[in-house]
């Protein structure tokens, strides 16, 4: 049984959380694979990078084999007019890691190219699902390009205002998407996603 | 967005603030500050002028059992007799804020004065001015006989209204009063929320009280208008009690009629009155950010107050849910490190005594740059670099 850790940007109870549990299982599932999964919500980006060279560190002293750190490129508040720059988060992550001693292929890291929103978006059958009910079944089109699309979280607030007048919370439909997520075959039109997979499973790059 | 109704504050001589100097205001707004810093004077200070405005000088004032317990007593309160002018004292109460209504963005002034012997007080001047405009605005002033000049702008036409306003009377209830009224300043009280409260029979709109005590009430009306709003609540509700089935704002009518909330959990239903203090605070929230017909300005005194981590993270997502749409300005008073970690610095005002008067500082986001990379603002709100240090 392969222990992987994996370090998340959100809180507890949060989008990450409950997403990345149900990837994993997925994963098990899809690749026959045995994996468990730790993951740990580091209630915020700062805190993350803050952080995660001792966490990771803890996670690899008690068992895992490796340790993915996940985040997204766009702030959780961010300023129209500063460019995103995952290079320099990455950097600074490196740098703390290397002052833990754990430089090597041990913690992985993972941008996601804009936000965690941007793999949902990739998914339009999960995205009918959670805007589905019994009695109303929906249809969502996949938006074109949407690793493309700037701001993923408010796309899907869009969404889900044009589709049933509902108000999209992260946090309050973690569970929903979660539970709605049939497997990944949406998810791997993206990159980011695909290199998440990888890092998870240590098969490839 | 829509431009944000309120822009900019000043306020001076109002409790222990001298001067504010100009507190401007984003989207959304978050006061830390020690206790007794005077965070919460700014914002007493805001709604003391809407409650003038709206509901005259000696109403508005009754909450600080009179205005010589608001009135800055660190300076000095000399009578003076301007020609042409009313006596009043140095140092009056001073409210001025930039507004944005609409299209229409204005500036406005208030001055309150005592009068001579310390016992007549009075609106001593009101000014308008519409910003970007050479019209469209006023201004009021009382002369030493007590009567009231009020001068259009540009002036033209000065016109004398010696009874039209009384001297407590604003002016600006007229002019921008429907205005002022949609702003929601809450600072909330769970025992008074959980109890039944007297329904609101004489019609119009249901506002949310500042302890948030007619929250069944308020609950009821968003019910009414939009459902599906309704709903979004009882979601999010569900978010805090994974536990509830449903939440019924229920009027009783058995002395008297009154509205009270019931929980459902499994088989059996909450009273209000049982409720955590946190879950009525939640509501009472989520109420505010989810209404269809949401305060076009929300302030919120301590708002952290007995919500747990999981919770907190939910009314931050929910804020930023309001935000997006555009309709809502937020502005928080806070104690809690834990709450700026999930804010922006931009979003940030420290409150500290400097010289034992109130300041009001935006950290400097190129100055800290540094600090940021390494650390939340919660971590650097407690370590002190976000204060002036003086």
């Amino acid at each position: 049984m392969a222990r992987v850790g994996i370090l998340v940007e959100c809180g507890r109870d949060g989008l990450e959380v409950h997403l990345c549990r149900r990837i994993c299982a997925l994963l098990r599932v899809e690749h026959g694979i045995e994996l468990e999964e730790q993951i740990v919500p580091m209630d915020n980006k700062s805190r993350l990078l803050e952080e995660c060279a001792t966490e990771a560190a803890n996670l690899l002293g008690n068992g895992c084999e490796r340790v993915v750190v996940l985040w997204d490129e766009r702030p959780a508040w961010p300023d129209e007019d500063e460019d995103l720059c995952w290079s320099r988060e990455r950097k600074a992550i490196l740098a703390a890691l290397t002052g833990q001693g754990l430089a090597g292929d041990a913690v992985c890291l993972v941008c996601i190219e804009r936000e965690f929103e941007s793999w949902l978006l990739f998914d339009e059958r999960l995205l009918s699902a959670v805007l589905s009910t019994p009695e109303h079944p929906k249809r969502v089109k996949a938006p074109r390009n949407p690793h493309r699309i700037p701001n993923p979280k408010g796309a899907m607030m869009s969404l889900l205002k044009k589709h049933g007048n509902k108000r999209y919370v992260d946090v309050q439909y973690a569970r929903r998407l979660a539970a709605s997520l049939e497997n990944l075959a949406r998810l791997r039109g993206c990159d980011t996603f695909r290199r998440f997979e990888a890092k998870l499973t240590g098969r490839g790059s | 967005m829509k431009p944000l109704p309120l822009r900019s504050f000043r306020l001076q001589n109002f409790k222990a603030v001298r001067d504010s100097g100009a507190v401007h205001f984003g989207p959304l707004t978050a006061f830390i500050g020690n206790n007794g810093s005077g965070k919460s004077s700014l914002v007493e200070g805001l709604e003391t002028f809407r409650d003038i405005v709206l509901e005259g000088l000696d109403t508005a004032l009754h909450r600080w059992r009179g205005f010589e317990y608001v009135w800055n007593q660190a300076v000095q309160h000399d009578l003076r007799r301007p020609e042409g002018h009313r006596p009043g004292h140095s140092n009056p109460m001073t409210f001025r804020l930039d507004l944005s209504s609409g299209a229409a963005r204005f500036e406005v002034r208030q001055t309150i004065n005592m009068g001579e012997g310390g016992n007549g007080l009075f609106i001593q001047e009101e000014q308008l001015r519409r910003r970007g405009q050479r019209s469209g605005g006023g201004r009021l002033i009382r002369d030493d006989q007590g009567k009231q000049t009020v001068t259009s702008s540009p002036p033209k036409d000065s016109v004398s209204h010696p009874t039209l306003l009384n001297d407590g009377q604003s002016l600006f209830r007229d002019w921008f009063g429907g205005f002022l009224e949609q702003w929601q300043f809450l600072n909330l009280v769970p025992d008074a929320m959980g109890q039944p409260m007297p329904q609101q029979r004489a019609g119009g709109r249901v506002r949310l009280a500042r302890n948030g005590s007619n929250v069944a009430e308020y609950l009821n009306e968003i019910r009414r208008l939009d459902v599906a709003a309704f709903d979004g609540i009882l979601d999010s509700l569900r978010y805090v009690l994974p536990f509830t089935l449903d939440l019924q704002p229920t009027l009783t009518s058995e002395l008297e009629r009154a509205f009270y909330l019931r929980l459902k959990e499994e088989d059996f239903e909450v009273p209000g009155w049982l409720l955590s203090t946190g879950t009525l605070r939640i509501l009472a929230l989520l109420a505010c950010l989810r209404h269809p017909e949401p305060p076009p300005l929300l302030v919120v005194e301590e708002v952290e107050n007995g919500l747990d981590p999981r919770t907190l993270h939910l009314l931050v997502e929910e804020i930023r849910a309001a935000l997006y749409e555009g309709k809502t300005q937020v502005i928080l008073t806070t104690h809690s490190p834990y709450l700026l970690d999930l804010l922006d610095l931009s979003h940030i005002v420290v409150v500290e005594r400097v010289d034992g008067q109130p300041t009001f500082t935006r950290p400097d986001k190129a100055a800290l740059a540094q600090w940021t990379k390494s650390f939340s603002p919660g971590r650097l709100y407690t370590m002190g670099r976000l204060t002036r240090g003086d």
